[in-house]
């Protein structure tokens, strides 16, 4: 599966507030206790205890050299399709016979590892985890094989996420290849290359762990780092920073897909201009019928897509007919969708272990909190030219010509 | 006290982690008294230490074209925004401390839910009532809902929950005079869970509709039917036969579905995708029908669904004790909450939480006309052996029919 956005919402026609949590799931303390430790790999563990009945386990590993390109775009998705198979291929069936579960996702940055093991049971998530980290063994019908799959689920990549995908390569060209990968360049792939490319993704270097749940923070701690300092070990992994893009503004037309979207560049998820254009896209969006808006938290310059899924081209009347009264009434509201969005994403261990981890896999000084401070601090000119970068001239359009 | 033991012990909840204390089943049957009769029938399950209050309305979907259910679905975008006396913001407010309203339409009811602070029970059954017979549905909230009734968003909901998009004939108007049909009092039934007397709460209940007549039904043209429009891959949708279900029943089926199609370690996982490369997705799951539940088995495959009959009969004639345990593990995790589990698709929640525990206890009734009783569930589970999980599975692989939503090779390539 890839996962390629973490904050995808759809602003139904009542976005006024998020669905709120049953109380009983809400920890009523300000800050939990929360403990982070860097290796001097530069391997991350983060532990939160939080009360419930399941632990969350989250492994990424973000290799910066084994970015997406043209000759190896959806090598992290194989890699992700065939380490989840562990490896005598029957890990799955042993996890779920306890009540646990196994998922994967490549996300653009980084890829993604999750366990959800009951309470008590944080040795099913090491067991797991050193299966899926190990060697790859592979025959070379599983490969045709996985191949085959990633193909079906290609196809049934969603109109959202294909927008999205146009949109980042319409902005930062082929630095913005989408984690899916493409078919044609799977098929060459090589046992060899695939071999070689786990290893070094999932070499100790690489690795964030974030556990969430009930969990001992000292026990836990000292059994992820256990775990990441039994992974080899070697030089971290550089690779081209994808760069501010040079281009004002475009539009791409793309065939057999339904809906539109605009997009605005922004820098790394600690940056204010990233808060208040998120800030702005969920604003807008909640103007739009059937509205979404797509964002992946980065250190490096990334996008903030808004669209909706309609046949009808409406963003250029929705976005750009708003009067600057219109504008600015908004901005309280866009404050408001985004510090809840990124509150709710803090609800569920699942959801902790997963935000965390993945802006800790991005720079061991991202925190959630960031995002909620810059909220905070935005002021309506902060809020205005985010506004303004998803209207014309300077935004980004996709148009989809299906029906 | 027993009803706590009992379900706590069964869902494996420990004290620290259930908030369940106590659970007394009050049925109202209003059916006495003229002012009395309109009012819906109601479950309070009192857990006196739940931090909050859980409401939820099922409206049965018998009766209703297939059109007129799409059409609810734009009713349900509209229905939890106010009510005649209420305002959007004074809703959210009052529901603040629990949860936002809403309204979701499943394969035979919809479900209005909205949750509450403690103490607030009074408040909780005004805007229930309140919400089922005067929502506000201001003309423009209608046309929106109209307007942006979406294709769907994916082939898998598409296949699922059918065509999505409304008759061209669709209006606000329409939508208005469908409202009191659809939300019929003496259909539908009311489910409320949280720290209460149950006594008191069923008569406020009763309080509240004590002023209540029944309107009377505007004129309902019917609907020009929409065309279902076709799907981007090949997909395999096979349905089972129409079933009535006990708990005990629904334990056994439960198992069965897990073991066919839910989790990675499934034979449908296993032969369709691991071994044969067939697809990328596919599950089994239990969902609602008109008169009872059907099992269903989705693949989204450019192959016929001869060939996956094929490939899961030899699967099943090989399943083992591990394949049994796994089935039965996963079930229980899943119903109970501890994870993630597609194989229910009623809408409702695990039974760890408050939502699920009181949609159980209203919808089962609505269903079944039976009182929800968990510990069945879990009889149901224990009890399947492996020689008769894989006698049932092979009686349903030979009962399965193709749906009428079936794509099978419309797209060579998958």
């Amino acid at each position: 599966m890839v996962f390629s956005f973490l904050w995808m919402v759809w602003m139904g026609a009542s976005p006024a507030l998020p669905p709120q949590p049953a109380l009983e799931e809400w920890v009523c303390q300000a800050e939990p206790l929360r403990l982070r430790t860097v290796l001097d790999s530069g391997a991350i563990v983060l532990v939160e205890p939080r009360p419930g009945s399941t632990i969350s386990v989250q492994l990424f590993a973000t290799d910066p050299s084994l970015a997406e390109t043209p000759k190896t775009h959806g090598l992290r998705h194989l890699i992700e399709h065939l380490t989840l198979k562990g490896g005598a291929g029957d890990l799955d069936r042993r996890l779920e016979t306890e009540g646990a579960l196994l998922s994967g996702s490549t996300l653009r940055d980084t890829l993604r590892i999750g366990l959800i093991v009951p309470a008590g049971r944080l040795d099913l998530a090491w067991a797991a985890l050193a299966e899926v980290t190990a060697p790859l063994e592979i025959e070379i019908e599983t490969l045709a094989r996985e191949t085959e799959i990633l193909g079906h689920e290609l196809r049934q990549v969603d109109h959202e996420e294909r927008l999205a995908s146009a949109a980042w390569s319409l902005v930062y060209g082929s630095a913005g290849l989408d984690p899916l990968g493409s078919l044609s360049v799977i098929e060459k792939l090589t046992r060899e290359q695939v071999r070689e490319a786990q290893q070094r993704l999932f070499r100790q270097e690489h690795l964030t762990i974030a556990i969430v749940g009930p969990v001992d923070l000292d026990k836990a701690t000292a059994e992820a780092r256990a775990f990441l300092e039994s992974r080899p070990k070697g030089e971290r992994g550089v690779g081209a920073n994808r760069g501010w893009p040079t281009k004002p503004g475009g539009l791409r037309e793309i065939e057999e897909v339904r809906g539109e979207a605009r997009s605005a560049p922004v820098p790394g998820f600690s940056d204010p201009k990233a808060a208040s254009t998120l800030a702005a896209a969920l604003a807008l969006a909640s103007e739009l019928s059937d509205g979404f808006v797509i964002y992946t938290p980065s250190a490096q310059p990334g996008l903030v897509t808004l669209g909706h899924g309609s046949a009808d081209p409406v963003l250029e009347k929705r976005l750009d007919g708003l009067s600057a009264v219109e504008v600015d009434r908004l901005f309280e509201r866009g404050r408001a969708l985004a510090r809840a969005w990124t509150a709710r994403q803090l609800q569920t261990s699942e959801g902790v272990a997963f935000l965390r981890g993945l802006l800790l896999s991005q720079d061991p000084a991202f925190r959630p909190e960031a995002m909620l401070q810059n909220l905070d601090a935005m002021r309506l000119s902060d809020f205005r030219a985010a506004v303004a970068s998803f209207r014309a001239p300077r935004a980004f359009h996709v148009r989809g010509k299906g029906r | 006290m027993t009803a706590l033991i009992a379900l706590a012990a069964l869902w494996g909840a420990s004290a620290e982690t259930s908030p369940l204390q106590v659970a007394r089943w009050t049925p109202v049957d209003s059916a006495c008294g003229t002012q009395e009769r309109a009012a819906p029938k109601a479950v309070f399950l009192s857990e006196p230490d739940a931090g909050w209050i859980s409401a939820q309305l099922f409206v049965p979907l018998e009766g209703l074209s297939q059109e007129d259910r799409r059409a609810l679905r734009c009713l349900a975008e509209v229905v939890a925004e106010g009510s005649r006396t209420i305002s959007r913001p004074e809703l959210l407010y009052l529901t603040s401390s629990g949860e936002r309203p809403r309204a979701t339409l499943e394969p035979d009811h919809l479900r209005l839910r909205l949750g509450v602070g403690k103490g607030e029970l009074r408040t909780a059954l005004r805007l229930m009532r309140e919400l089922m017979t005067e929502a506000r549905l201001e003309e423009a909230s209608l046309l929106h809902a109209i307007e942006a009734a979406p294709p769907s968003r994916e082939v898998w909901n598409e296949a699922l929950q059918g065509s999505l998009a409304v008759s061209p004939d669709l209006t606000p108007r329409y939508l208005r005079a469908l409202y009191p049909r659809a939300f019929d009092p003496a259909k539908a039934v009311l489910a409320v869970g949280g720290p209460f007397d149950a006594a008191e709460a069923q008569a406020i209940w009763r309080q509240e509709w004590s002023h209540w007549s029944p309107p009377r039904l505007p004129r309902l043209d019917r609907l020009k039917p929409v065309p279902a429009p076709g799907l981007e891959v090949g997909l395999v949708d096979l349905k089972g036969p129409e079933k009535r279900l006990t708990e005990v029943d629904l334990g056994r089926t439960l198992t069965l579905v897990t073991a066919l199609g839910v989790g990675k370690g499934s034979a449908m996982h296993r032969a369709l995708r691991e071994a044969r490369g067939w697809s990328y997705r596919q599950e089994a799951l239990l969902t609602p029908s008109e008169r009872g539940m059907r099992v269903r088995l989705l693949v989204a495959t450019g192959r016929s669904s001869e060939e996956v009959r094929s490939a899961l009969r030899e699967a099943v004639a090989a399943w083992e004790e591990a394949d049994l345990a796994r089935a039965k593990g996963f079930a229980r995790a899943g119903l109970s909450g501890v994870v993630p589990w597609g194989g229910l698709r009623f809408g409702g929640g695990a039974l760890s939480s408050l939502e699920g525990r009181t949609f159980w206890a209203g919808y089962w009734p609505l269903k079944t006309g039976r009182e929800w009783a968990p510990e069945r569930v879990r009889e149901g589970i224990d009890s399947v052996t492996l020689e008769a999980l894989r006698a049932e599975a092979a009686t349903l692989l030979d009962e399965l029919e193709s749906a009428p939503a079936s794509r099978e090779n419309s797209n060579p390539s998958s």
